[in-house]
């Protein structure tokens, strides 16, 4: 979702901070975001990988100032690191997991939004979208599975409404996507969609990673201008 | 669109690739 979001803003002249380091580290990690990097390139946009911990207070405001300093500024804040989906009875959950679910679910978008945030006021312009899930809200559609999870997708609808509404009088938008269960896009048929060739695409029968993209971008444009508050549902077919 | 020369920072990635996700039986990704 992440790359799929990356490489379609990228099409439309966007650069881009890739950050990784949540939960999965190292080198497979640093060398998929590179190739995205890479691949971002081809559109003649920017790109710069940044590894870190966004639950972490120092990592964030690290990353941040690493991304003003490259780039002057960042307009567009999409929160798609997430926490786990472990299906378990809720007694089954140890406290160490389920803290760091909702760490990763709510802790990760206060500090990304406390970072960034004063950055987009002064240039009164900024979009930020929020990945949740579908019928997170809905409770009974939940069945009580992975709890931990659901209870931190409802916090960003909660702070996508609160903070949507606050700061669209300053030129920013919150808004969130929620998606249902996703495809699976290869590598080389995301990079084809997000460059505007949909013919593998539009053979889908549910929903991709590009169509959060083609969501994301939207609410990016001119048009997405006072939409703010919203969640997007991708219901389950 | 108008949104060249903007910078945007995307988190990620999420915590678990979802190659089979239980509850839906189908291979996706969140």
């Amino acid at each position: 979702m992440g790359r799929s979001t990356a490489l379609r803003l990228a099409r439309e002249g966007v650069n881009i901070v890739l950050n990784y380091g949540t939960h999965r580290r190292g080198q497979e990690m640093q060398a998929h975001a590179n190739r995205i990097a890479e691949a971002i390139s081809v559109f003649g946009s920017r790109a710069i990988v940044q590894e870190a911990d966004t639950t972490s207070e120092q990592q964030v405001k690290a990353m941040v100032e690493a991304a003003l300093k490259e780039f002057g500024q960042v307009d567009i804040l999409v929160n798609n690191v997430g926490g786990d989906w472990d299906i378990r009875d809720y007694t089954d959950i140890s406290f160490e997991h389920w803290k760091m679910v909702l760490s990763a679910e709510i802790d990760s978008v206060f500090l990304m939004m406390k970072y960034m945030v004063p950055s987009m006021r002064e240039h009164r312009w900024g979009r930020i979208i929020h990945i949740g899930m579908d019928g997170v809200l809905r409770l009974s559609s939940t069945k009580g599975v992975a709890p931990d999870y659901c209870l931190g997708k409802a916090a960003r609808a909660w702070m996508t409404t609160a903070f949507g509404v606050q700061e669209l009088s300053k030129g920013i938008t919150v808004n969130c996507i929620e998606p249902g269960p996703t495809a699976h896009m290869t590598f080389e048929d995301a990079l084809k969609a997000a460059g505007g060739d949909y013919s593998i695409w539009r053979q889908r029968k549910g929903v991709t990673c590009h169509d959060i993209a083609e969501i994301i971008a939207f609410l990016c444009s001119e048009a997405g201008r006072f939409i703010s508050g919203s969640t997007i549902c991708f219901p389950m077919l | 669109m108008e949104l060249k020369g903007r910078v945007a920072m995307i988190t990620g990635s999420c915590g678990e690739v979802w190659e089979e996700a239980r509850h839906f039986a189908l291979p996706v990704r969140v």
